[in-house]
Formats: structure tokens, sequence, C-alpha cells
């Protein structure tokens, strides 16, 4: 099997409002997807289907099938499903609570038990994300204190500690200065050895520096997906051509 | 024209906050001169640690302990029996997402408010006390625990409200984050919003405190009024009671008169008190948010 997610006719509607319309796409093991396209496209909406969040809209009309490992994501109970496709906000939420708490939150609820190994888990996930060495001394402190750029590493080592397959990432830079950015961007590319990363991103460069793939959408429809080179070089579409000379957007 | 109107405006404005800041000294002043003329015969010291309130013999004694107690008894009992209830409601109510069913429970909880002080003594006295009376074999079911059992269900809506507030907030603001990591609503409930409602709950239970102190008609008619030591399942009588039993037989300037209110006088520094802690706690906190 060559494809994480596979996405055949997909169809999302909010009420009136149709977000994505008939999109197919194939997203490959362990590469960098980036989503872009301008605001309003269904970029995040096409994210929280995937790991079903779309479901707690009461008005939102799914249709179409999405495969994950070949499987239906229909058939795989709730709680797995978001499991293995986490999810990282736009804006850093950290939890209320501690730095360490904030890691182990969603560890225990599925079921890892014991100071030993959640701290191990938990370290694993810091260093991964470059902040264990910030933060060590300070684990019992209020992840609120934290800078930005903190929040978000740590938002991304919490959606790590349950050990999803892919991680779902919406416009994670759009809040923080240049420096930060830089670092998740890194942080990213490191990471899409071990998972698979779907981003959404607004910023055209960002795209092109970290993504192995690269996604266009517009008004819902999936317009065009190339390996991001070919796609930043030689766009085949006529609108991929507009969107990427800043014509529109 | 439009200047003018501004002007009278702001005068007026001003003028009615006056007022109502000269309103509360006033009645802080008064009730402190009417009391402090009772420490010309008696001790204070005397008067809130003595143990008989008889102000009408012929050496007329007036301690107020047994009140006191009673007063902290019964509005420990209420805040007891319906913190629990309280947050369990306000847990709910927060993760409710049924709009309507949202509304209906909320205004159930106002009209539960808006019930008069009587009725909800009336509804004790037919029900709680003769509960009592039969579960314990009392000769009279009138005691503490029934006045504490009315006065959690009057407290019970301030107590949901403020909880349900702050816990609506961390709901929304944290839901999805939780969801997207596998945890089940019920889980997000127990280990993130319940913990991060804790502020919340302590105001909420010195609010519902100082309300149950306050409160005097319905406990008056299910506690049986006796200014003895209170015990759970015994007779007692808050200040609040004593005050109102026993001011319109008091005569006007004699020691029992002026017993009364210094017994109001008590009871308020203890409310100022009370309310005082509930906003350094609250502005604490707040400032612990930020």
């Amino acid at each position: 099997m060559k494809h994480h997610l596979i996405l055949n006719d997909l169809s999302v509607a909010i009420g009136d409002a149709e977000i994505l319309k008939k999109v197919n796409l194939a997203i490959p093991y362990n590469k960098i997807l980036a989503v872009i396209g301008p605001s309003g496209c269904g970029k995040t909406t096409l994210l929280r289907t995937l790991n079903r969040l779309i479901d707690e809209e009461k008005q939102a009309r799914v249709s179409g099938e999405i495969l994950f490992k070949g499987k239906s994501i229909h058939q795989i109970p709730l709680a797995k499903l978001r499991k293995d496709i986490g999810l990282v906000f736009q804006q850093p939420t950290p939890f209320p609570m501690s730095i360490y708490n904030n890691l182990a939150y969603a560890l225990k609820y599925h079921g890892v038990r014991g100071k030993v190994n959640l701290y191990r888990i938990i370290e694993a996930k810091l260093r991964l994300c470059g902040l264990y060495e910030e933060v060590k001394d300070h684990l019992t402190m209020s992840a609120l204190k934290l800078s930005g750029g903190q929040q978000q590493r740590l938002s991304i080592a919490r959606s790590l500690c349950v050990e999803p397959e892919v991680l779902l990432m919406d416009e994670p830079c759009s809040s923080l200065d240049i420096h930060n950015t830089k670092i998740i961007e890194d942080l990213i590319v490191k990471l899409s050895q071990h998972y698979t990363i779907v981003i959404v991103t607004h910023n055209l460069q960002q795209a092109r520096r970290i993504a192995d793939c690269t996604a266009f959408f517009l008004e819902g429809k999936l317009i065009e997906m190339n390996n991001t080179e070919e796609f930043f070089t030689n766009p085949q579409e006529e609108e991929t051509k507009q969107y990427l000379q800043g014509l529109f957007g | 024209m439009e200047q003018t109107f501004e002007k009278l405006f702001s005068i007026l404005s001003t003028i009615f906050t006056v007022i109502s800041v000269v309103l509360l000294f006033l009645v802080i002043f008064f009730i402190t001169q009417e009391s402090m003329l009772i420490f010309q015969e008696v001790n204070f010291l005397d008067f809130i640690s003595g143990l008989t309130w008889n102000p009408l013999a012929s050496e007329p004694t007036v301690g107020i302990l047994p009140m006191i107690l009673a007063t902290f008894y019964v509005s420990m009992v209420a805040v007891l029996i319906s913190l629990p209830i309280g947050i369990g409601c306000a847990l709910e109510l927060a993760a409710l997402e049924n709009e309507r069913l949202k509304g209906f429970f909320t205004s159930i909880l106002a009209v539960l408010a808006g019930i008069p002080s009587v009725i909800y003594g009336f509804i004790g006295l037919l029900v709680v006390v003769k509960f009592l009376e039969k579960t314990f074999r009392l000769a009279a079911g009138e005691s503490i625990l029934s006045g504490g059992i009315v006065l959690a269900v009057m407290v019970l809506p301030y107590i949901v409200s403020s909880v349900t507030e702050t816990m609506e907030k961390s709901y929304k603001k944290y839901k999805e984050t939780s969801l997207a990591l596998g945890v089940s609503k019920s889980y997000m409930l127990r280990a993130l919003i319940l913990p991060n409602a804790k502020g919340a709950i302590l105001t909420s239970m010195i609010l519902a405190f100082s309300r149950a102190m306050g409160e005097t008609m319905a406990v008056m008619m299910v506690m049986g009024n006796s200014p003895i030591l209170p015990k759970l399942l015994g007779k007692g009588e808050t200040i609040s009671a004593l005050i109102a039993l026993e001011i319109g037989t008091a005569g006007l300037g004699s020691l029992h008169y002026h017993a009364l209110f210094t017994s109001g006088f008590v009871l308020m520094m203890f409310l100022i008190f009370l309310n005082a802690l509930f906003y350094l706690i609250k502005k604490n906190l707040t400032e612990h948010l930020e």
C-alpha cells in the first residue's frame, strides 16, 4: 500500500454551503503534503473531516469515502481514529495546567500508567520538539506561562504523545514570528521521517520550503496536486498559475 | 442641546451613585451606633461568647454564641449538601450542546432562585421536617439539618450559575483540542474542566455561604428557634431568626433592643468579611488567569 490516506469523491456541506466538492486525493506515507489556497477554500474543513472533528457540527454532511490505511475511517472507533490522526490547531492551545500534565492528559486516558512510563514518553516527545532543554526544570510550571512559540511546540508534542501516524497541522505558524516559524518548520521536516504530515498554510514560501507535495484548493475543489518542485516551477492549471503569481488570494 | 443633555446625564448618574454609597454608610453607621450602646452594660467578649440568652429576666444575660454557632452550622450544612449537586449540575450544563435544553434548565434555575423564601419555608415544614421526624423518629423534626436542607435548595442556583459560567467558557475553549487527542467528553470534564474550575467553585462556596447566613424566613420556619447550642438533629436559632422574632416585642431603648441590634451588627461584620474574602479571591484568580 503506497498511500496512508485516500479520499474518494469527498464532499462536505455545512448547512446549505458546499465546502468541499468531490475531492479525490491520495496522501503518501511519511511525506509532507502542503495544502494551499485562498481563505474559505475548504482547507481547514478538509483537516477536520479527516479526523472526523467535523461530526461535532450538527449541520455538517459528509459524503464520499476516506480510507485510512485502506480502511474506511467510519469503521475505526472514534477515539482510535483521533489518536492515530492528530491535529495541531492554528492557535496554540495549552490546557490551563502544568507542562507535564498537558502532556500526560491524553496519555492517561489512553491507558498509559505509572510515573516512569509517563515520564519516559513525555521526555522523548519534548526532546523531539526541541523543548526539553528549555523546560526540563519547569515541568510543573503552568503551560500558559510559555512563550507563543514554545506553546505551539508543546501543542505538537502533546499531539505526538499519543503516537499518531498522521499529523494534521492547521497553519501552525500563523501566529508566530520568523524565528519560531523556522524552529517549527525544521521540526516538521524532522517529524516527516516518522509521521505523515498534512499542513495547511497560507504561506506559499513555507509550502515550497518544507513540503514534498503541494495541493491547491479553490472554492472547495482540488485544482492541482503535484510534487512541490514540479508544482511551483511548472503548474499545469491556469488557476494555479494565477494564484502563484498572486493574481488573487 | 446635545451637550447640556450629556452634562445633565453625568450629573444625575453621579448623584445616584453618591446616594447609594451614602445609604450603605448610613446603614452601617446606624446599626453600629445603636449596637454600641449595649457595651456600657455588657463586655463585647461576654456578648459573643455567652451561652445564655435571657434578656427579659430580672438579671438579664445576653450571650449570642449559640446563635452564632447555629448560623455557621446551618450554612455549612447547606453548602455541603448543595455543592456536589451544584457542581454536577454545572458540569452537565456546561457540556450540554442542545441550546434549547440548556435554556430550559437555566430558566428552571432562575425560577428556583425567584421563589419567595416563605414558600421554601412552607415546603420545608411540610416535606423536610416531616421526613426527618419519620426517618429519625424525632419528637420534632425542626432542626439544623432541616434548615440546612432547605437552605441547600435555596443557594443551589447561585452555585450552579457561577460555576457553570466558568466551566462553559473553558469547555468551549478546549473542546476541540481535547477531542482531537481522541479523548472522551466525560474524561475531559473530569480531568480538565473540573480542576480548572477550582477557583470558581471556591468563590461560589463563599457566595453561597454568605447567602445562607443572611437568609431569615425559610430557616426560621424549619429550625425550631431555641437559643441553645446547636446539634445536627436538634433545634437551633440563627442570628437573623433571633432578630426577626424578637425585635417586635423588644422595648425601644431597652437592653433587649440594643442586644438585638448588636447581634445584627455581628452578623453584618461576618458578611462583610466574607464578601471581602470573596472579592480578594476572585481578584487573585482573574489576575492569575491573565
